[in-house]
């Protein structure tokens, strides 16, 4: 299972514009394994893009808007991606003109391969 | 991290049940939203030390978080009997009266809490918000809790009203709808409902609450610079979220049938409309 996963992880770091992608468990931000291509805090990543989805989940829930799928974060040098099943989330750290089209489909299969 | 804190926390009150530590781990776990082991770790808390006023803030919080308003009303009630100018009771009370729109005596509590810490620049920022819907001036002693019971005078209720209304122009007559929320989470202008045409903005507001201050931390520490946007997809609805003026937090939900690219669209537009309707209230 852990090989599977790195080696998911290892297909969508090696996509273009990507410089961490790592899985971790959004019920206490913990990172699973990561692969990161340039230095990242691959802790504070997982901690951050957890908490986040955890909160957005959660209003979309009050909401009535159902199961969250996924989420893209845009900021001045970068771009976030993360998506969930079950318990683990799948993290992308990109660069900010990453394509978010690819990423966003990379992201939901490699998610279906792990889960 | 916290969760290296919290174990931390955890072995100091194993090794001293007599610990204040149990305050700052009740508040950790919320922020990690254990709600269950906040309010497990804060009752044990108020066992040991029923008159200290952080341990009954530190409940009341809990429940404020689970939804028990009644609760976390009773806890802050007791802590400001034991401390009248306890500053997160204080807030706590303020944010409640909001929440229930009885606008005076949130102005009231908010007031008392900047008094008893003007430091803090989000209360300050909650307290404007609050003014500005009261059409009160802000050197104006508050008012005494039975006037809060009056009916709202047609310059507030119009205030409140325009405030409400506020994004309607631009969503259009779709399955859309957006909210103006300040960095406390609570809600200035918009309006958000569920399928069922039920008023969730509270809720929604008690989610994002922080959210923003939270990702500039965040974005910092990993060196990506300030968040510009997020989109959300989810089951049945697209939501964009965008900074806004004083931490504020711009919200635009459309049905998930909705172009992407237009969910985004909606949320330039109403981000400009929040900077400028903040910016003629300020």
């Amino acid at each position: 299972m852990m090989t599977a996963l790195q080696e998911t992880l290892g297909s969508l770091a090696a996509l273009p514009g990507v410089r961490a992608a790592l899985a971790a468990t959004e019920s206490d931000g913990l990172p699973v394994a990561s692969v990161t291509v340039f230095d990242v805090d691959a802790d504070a990543l997982a901690a951050f893009a957890t908490a986040l989805f955890q909160r957005t989940r959660l209003a979309n829930v009050s909401a009535g808007y159902g199961e969250t799928r996924h989420l893209v974060l845009d900021a001045e040098r970068g771009r976030l991606f993360v998506a969930l099943e079950g318990d683990l989330a799948i993290v992308l750290l990109a660069e900010p003109d990453a394509a978010a089209g690819l990423l966003r489909v990379a992201l939901q299969r490699a998610l279906k391969a792990v889960a | 991290m916290d969760a290296e804190r919290i174990q931390a926390w955890k072995a100091e009150l194993a090794r001293d049940r007599e610990s204040l530590v149990f305050i700052s781990l009740v508040d950790a776990l919320r922020r990690m939203r254990r709600f269950d082991e906040a309010r497990r770790y804060a009752l044990q808390g108020l066992e040991r030390h029923p008159h200290l006023a952080g341990a009954h803030d530190a409940l009341g919080r809990v429940m404020a978080d689970l939804g028990d308003d009644t609760q976390a009303r009773d806890e802050w009630e007791f802590a400001l009997r034991l401390d009248p100018s306890h500053h997160a009771s204080l807030r706590g009370l303020g944010f409640l009266a909001y929440k229930r729109r009885d606008l005076a005596g949130a102005e009231q509590y908010l007031a008392r809490a900047l008094h008893a810490n003007p430091a803090d620049d989000g209360l300050a920022s909650a307290l404007r918000r609050v003014r500005l819907e009261l059409r009160v001036a802000p050197e104006k002693a508050p008012e005494p809790e039975v006037k809060a019971s009056r009916p709202p005078s047609p310059a507030r209720q119009s205030a409140a009203d325009e405030a409400r209304h506020l994004f309607a122009a631009l969503l259009g007559d779709g399955d859309r709808t957006a909210l103006l929320l300040d960095r406390d989470g609570l809600v200035l202008a918009g309006t958000y409902v569920d399928g069922s045409g039920r008023e969730v903005a509270d809720e929604i507001g008690a989610h994002l609450s922080g959210l923003a201050d939270e990702a500039g931390r965040a974005l910092k520490h990993l060196g990506l610079g300030r968040w510009e946007s997020l989109l959300v997809e989810s089951q049945h609805a697209t939501v964009a979220l965008a900074p806004g003026l004083e931490g504020a937090i711009v919200l635009v939900a459309a049905a998930r049938d909705t172009q992407v690219g237009l969910v985004r669209r909606l949320l330039t537009q109403a981000r400009q409309k929040a900077a400028t309707w903040m910016g003629r209230a300020a």
